[in-house]
């Protein structure tokens, strides 16, 4: 049995003595106090578990006594049990009334008095826990704060606000809304112009914010560097993909503002209907999600395929995340897709819209108790964006790097078997930062030359077996099987670049130990599309394409700056 | 005057703390009406209505029950300021109370 710390105050000496034998009696330590003023003295010093206190004491009664214990336990619970003689049904009101918890009417019962002191224990033992607990939550939440402030200062610096300063662009993005998944990268292009990234992580708090990151990295470094729009999700992507658990990913709408040839790119996948407002019209395009959010497709299946508006000055683009589509008013009832568009429809220019969808949605959630999550982006063609201070210095930067140089990589048949070498090709190509927004259509072209002179020319697959599906797999069969026997062999890979800086020419040229082909049976000129070279994927990057000899050498041109198509 | 069966009781649980307890009730009330008397004559009921209350609750303890009510009567008066009845009560209570005295005595 427990033994718990009873206080009795008593001014009674002979009530005293009694009621402390009984409760000793019972496996307890008694302190005896004879008046109030002891009573709340010893209470200080010695913390008993409950007090048993008389009612009528001279100087300080009980009462008085009970109030000042009870201040001083200030959150512990102390109960007090008041000793009284009274028995009419106010008094006994009174005593629970001035403070305390309970009351034992004289003469004693000696089992109540026993149950009473136990089960006032439980009871303080029980708030003692909640206590605890309340502390401990506390607690927890004041490091789980402490530490979003952390996350959210690394996050800042990594996830800047890039230029979403700049003057042709208005964004409504909440202070902490890396913890909604909602993330907002604008940066310039060292060429002019600039690349827009809106992105919403699937799920809420830190495992939503901490996609971000690399995402910005990726955004921001790429960008500075002079990667195309293309390039940049195409390794966000296979980033996100690789870092992500499944089942999260991030719904993104990025825009390339190329105010050059007033145009603007755009890749959307996952993200609501966004809309291309015309500075003399009233006409709203509308621009619809054509990809899957990044972070869900592997790097071979993913689609970069932008689409291309021609954006005169002072035309906008309106981009948002499903947050204000998802707002609730107070009833539950979501904003929408057909209100925003409503309200998109009922401005009074262009211009407006973008005040007013912000209205509009401020109006509409008032008074509901609703996260603040909202994110919205408009982004203004203004043709100032093509050249300005920002650029002039990273010009000079992308005027940097190899000009003319020739590069010749010789591969044999033990390597052949298991060395992939396009990447340490493209990364050779993307020393030259005039080729870096092009990265991934030559990464294509490298990668289909050196497969065709590896797997026609040196194994000497047929292409035309991979016409059917059949042969597909007889073709994949064959493959293998000859590189497992194969012994002799060589890919020769010559790549040469001039350049002055601000344009240039790189020539790729390719030859194998293979028998070649009668190319001039072939039509060869670019836009031909027959099977198994790859030339359609080529075509679109190369000026030119040319076949040497039996057919077992081939060069290709490209220059860059590319003359991009719209 | 004294319910036995309740002293045994009280004698049981105090053991060797029962004799002391008697001894101090017996000093503690010797000394109570002097107190009662006196505060009587300040005309201050309230003090002679705190005596006489610890007085009771002492008495109860004891298992003098009858003097206990008699106590509680007292109290009653002192309460109720009837300062032309209590002199005499007290002087009752007194007597009732050295009876009480002369049986605990004999049963020490």
């Amino acid at each position: 049995m427990t033994a718990y710390k009873v206080l009795i105050a008593d001014d009674n000496s002979v009530d005293r003595k009694v009621l402390s034998r009984v409760v000793r009696n019972q496996g307890n330590d008694v302190i005896e106090a004879t008046n109030g003023f002891e009573a709340v003295d010893i209470f200080t010093e010695h913390r008993p578990d409950i007090v048993l206190m008389d009612v009528m004491m001279p100087g300080l009664n009980g009462k008085e006594a009970t109030r000042q214990i009870k201040t001083i336990a200030d959150e512990d619970f102390i109960p007090v049990i008041f000793l009284t003689s009274l028995s009419d049904a106010q008094s006994l009101a009174d005593c629970l009334e001035s403070g305390g918890d309970d009351f034992l009417t004289k003469p004693y019962n000696h089992v109540v008095l026993q149950a009473k002191i136990a089960s006032y224990h439980r009871m303080s033992e029980m708030h003692r826990t909640l206590l605890n607990q309340r502390d401990e939550i506390a607690r927890v939440n004041r490091h789980m704060l402490q530490e979003q402030c952390v996350a959210k200062a690394v996050y800042d610096n990594v996830a800047h606000a890039g230029c979403l300063t700049s003057p042709n662009i208005r964004y409504e993005l909440s202070p902490l809304a890396v913890f909604n998944g909602d993330v907002l990268l604008a940066a310039r292009k060292p060429g002019g112009g600039m690349h827009v990234l809106l992105g919403d992580f699937t799920g809420h708090g830190l495992p939503a914010a901490i996609g971000a990151m690399p995402m910005a990295d990726i955004f921001y470094g790429m960008t500075a560097k002079g990667f195309g729009l293309r390039e940049v999700l195409r390794e966000i992507n296979q980033k996100l993909k690789s870092i992500l658990p499944v089942g999260f990913f991030c719904c993104a709408a990025a825009v390339d503002l190329a105010p050059d040839r007033q145009a603007a790119s755009v890749w959307m996948g996952g993200v609501p209907d966004c809309y291309l407002l015309r500075n003399d019209g009233e006409m709203i395009e509308t621009l619809s999600s054509r990809h899957l959010p990044l972070g869900v497709m592997s790097a071979d299946k993913f689609n970069d395929q932008m689409t291309e508006f021609p954006m005169a000055n002072g035309d906008r683009l309106f981009l948002w995340s499903d947050g204000i589509i998802e707002a609730r008013n107070s009833d539950g009832e979501m904003f929408g897709q057909e209100r925003l568009l409503n309200v998109v429809r009922d401005s009074a220019h262009a211009s407006e819209v973008y005040e007013d969808i912000q209205r509009a949605v401020d109006e509409f959630v008032d008074g509901s108790e609703q996260d603040d999550d909202t994110t919205l982006i408009e982004v203004v063609m203004d043709d100032a964006l093509r050249e300005d201070k920002e650029s002039a210095v990273t010009k000079a930067g992308i005027s940097q790097g190899p000009r003319d140089w020739n590069m010749e990589y010789r591969l044999e048949a033990s390597t052949l078997k298991s060395f992939n070498p396009v990447p340490l090709m493209n990364h050779i190509m993307m020393e030259v930062p005039g080729l870096r927004a092009i990265g991934g259509q030559l990464y294509t072209v490298v990668a289909e030359l050196f497969s065709n002179a590896f797997e026609h020319g040196v194994l000497g697959l047929e292409s035309s077996m991979k016409q059917s599906p059949d042969g597909f797999v007889e073709y994949y069969r064959q493959r293998e099987k000859r590189v497992a026997a194969l012994e002799e062999g060589f890919v020769r890979i010559n790549m040469h670049h001039t350049g002055d800086g601000d344009s240039g020419k790189l020539t790729l040229t390719l030859e194998d130990s293979g028998d070649g082909f009668d190319y001039q049976q072939h039509d060869i000129s670019i836009g031909n599309n027959y099977s198994g070279r790859g030339i359609p994927l080529i075509e679109s990057i190369c000026d030119s394409i040319e076949y040497h000899g039996k057919g077992n050498k081939v060069s290709v041109v490209i220059h860059w700056p590319l003359e991009l198509e719209t | 005057m004294i319910d036995l069966d309740s002293l045994n009781m009280l004698k049981d649980i105090m053991e060797e703390e029962f004799q002391p307890l008697i001894e101090l009730y017996i000093r503690d009330s010797d000394r109570r009406f002097p107190e009662m008397r006196q505060a009587l004559q300040e005309g201050d009921c309230e003090s002679v209505r705190m005596t006489v209350h610890s007085f009771k609750g002492a008495s109860s303890n004891v298992c003098a029950v009858e003097l206990a009510e008699q106590a509680y009567s007292v109290e009653k008066m002192a309460i109720a300021g009837d300062t032309a009845h209590l002199r005499g009560a007290i002087d009752e209570l007194e007597q009732s109370y050295l009876r009480v005295r002369q049986q605990l005595n004999s049963l020490l």
